[in-house]
């Protein structure tokens, strides 16, 4: 869990010895090692794949590195990270977009596992491996806009207008979209026998 | 209105305002609308089962030290730090010439980019890039040139071993065919190193599960 988890205090006091002796090499070591792991599975949820979040993970400590004198306040070392993740994985799904076609509702529906369905729906439980398995897997089968959004709106607990300045997208069509993920994310979730 | 009308609207999954009063009265509607607030906090969580790659950080350090080196480097350029280019080139044939270099006590990776007008801050195709790796005091090493995530387009020593050749080190002069975004990287081990397969991020995991080591990846920008 990227949100819940509490952070090495050793990481963050390296960090903070680090940034006020102006050591930036170490600096950087201190930073990929406190949230590297944050923004990795915050990056690799977004995006629904390895490769893109693997890549766009690293390109958010290379922006961070280029403005890390600035990081005066350790404490807010975490948002600042969290908040350029969002907007270069958002900057990837543009580009991505453009090339890749997107998985429908509809075969969303149809990817889902017919044969498991008929397995006893477990009640949702964050601790339960096999469910974050199914979290995960589902996540990525939804549409890249559809996955977004709900990190978007759930994880950065953004509102819809706050999302819909992100994006370009209207409050009204991300609300649309939302009605449409949810549905289809249970639905997944269910085919893999997993009770919501 | 009906569970399924609601359902069917998308209104059960509207979460954070008032539910449809229909909600509060209905069984079925309460248990599908808990069921998609469940569903928001497992989001919200960031629960995943996902671990991080092992050898990202490493990965990720090296780009970063690579990206810093290219700063630096191009704020030089910005400068009017020519003469100070021309002399670090002089220093560089005077510490890795062939009358004799001092044996390297770490591993290293050193690259540059020349054309007919010398160093500069910016590739272009026909430049010549020319990398020098020193394994130190490490008994197996390769240096490694990646196109883009997968493409593997020169490596030394390997099937250009010959190019390679240089007095306690490597030396690969290579002249750039296309645009593209180039890696170049060093791998050094006690063991020998793993066959690469074509992709970076699995010829360096193969390296690393292997016992190697990336001593450093520095990305040349081909415009």
């Amino acid at each position: 869990m990227w949100k819940t988890a509490s952070l090495p205090s050793e990481g963050v006091d390296a960090l903070t010895t680090a940034l006020a002796a102006g050591d930036d090499d170490r600096a950087m070591q201190a930073l990929v090692e406190t949230y590297g792991e944050l923004v990795y599975r915050y990056c690799r949820r977004m995006l629904g794949n390895d490769a893109d979040g693997d890549d766009v993970a690293q390109t958010v400590f290379v922006q961070a590195f280029s403005d890390i004198k600035n990081l005066s306040r350790v404490r807010n070392a975490r948002a600042w990270l969290l908040a350029v993740s969002r907007h270069r994985c958002l900057d990837r799904l543009k580009t991505v977009r453009r090339r890749a076609q997107s998985v429908a509702d509809e075969e969303l529906r149809s990817l889902a596992d017919v044969g498991a369905a008929a397995q006893l729906p477990e009640p949702l439980a964050s601790a339960d491996p096999r469910v974050t398995r199914a979290l995960d897997e589902c996540l990525d089968r939804l549409d890249a806009r559809s996955r977004a959004l709900l990190v978007l709106r759930f994880h950065d607990e953004l509102s819809y207008d706050e999302i819909s300045e992100l994006t370009s997208d209207s409050a009204g069509s991300l609300r649309v979209r939302m009605a449409r993920a949810l549905p289809a994310l249970r639905q997944c979730l269910e085919s893999k026998g997993v009770q919501p | 209105m009906t569970c399924a009308r609601l359902e069917e609207q998308g209104l059960l999954a509207e979460l954070g305002g008032e539910p449809d009063p229909h909600v509060s009265e209905c069984e079925e509607c309460r248990a599908r609308w808990s069921g998609y607030a469940r569903l928001a906090d497992m989001v919200a969580s960031g629960a995943t089962a996902r671990a991080v790659p092992a050898d990202w950080k490493e990965r990720t350090l090296a780009r970063v030290r690579a990206a810093a080196r290219a700063r630096r480097r191009r704020r030089m350029m910005r400068g009017g730090g020519l003469a100070v280019a021309a002399a670090a080139a002089a220093l560089a044939i005077v510490l890795f010439g062939p009358r004799g270099p001092r044996p390297p006590r770490e591993a290293r990776l050193t690259t540059q980019i020349v054309d007919s007008g010398g160093f500069r801050g910016e590739a272009h195709v026909g430049d010549e890039l020319r990398a020098r790796a020193e394994p130190g005091a490490y008994r197996h090493f390769e240096l490694r040139v990646y196109r883009g995530a997968r493409e593997l387009v020169a490596r030394c020593p390997g099937a250009t071993a010959a190019a390679c050749a240089a007095p306690g080190a490597a030396a690969l002069a290579w002249t750039i065919p296309a645009v593209g975004v180039y890696q170049v990287l060093l791998l050094v081990a006690e063991q020998p190193i793993p066959e690469p397969r074509g992709t970076v991020d699995e010829d360096v995991a193969a390296a690393t599960a292997a016992g190697a080591r990336v001593v450093d990846m520095q990305t040349v920008h081909v415009r």
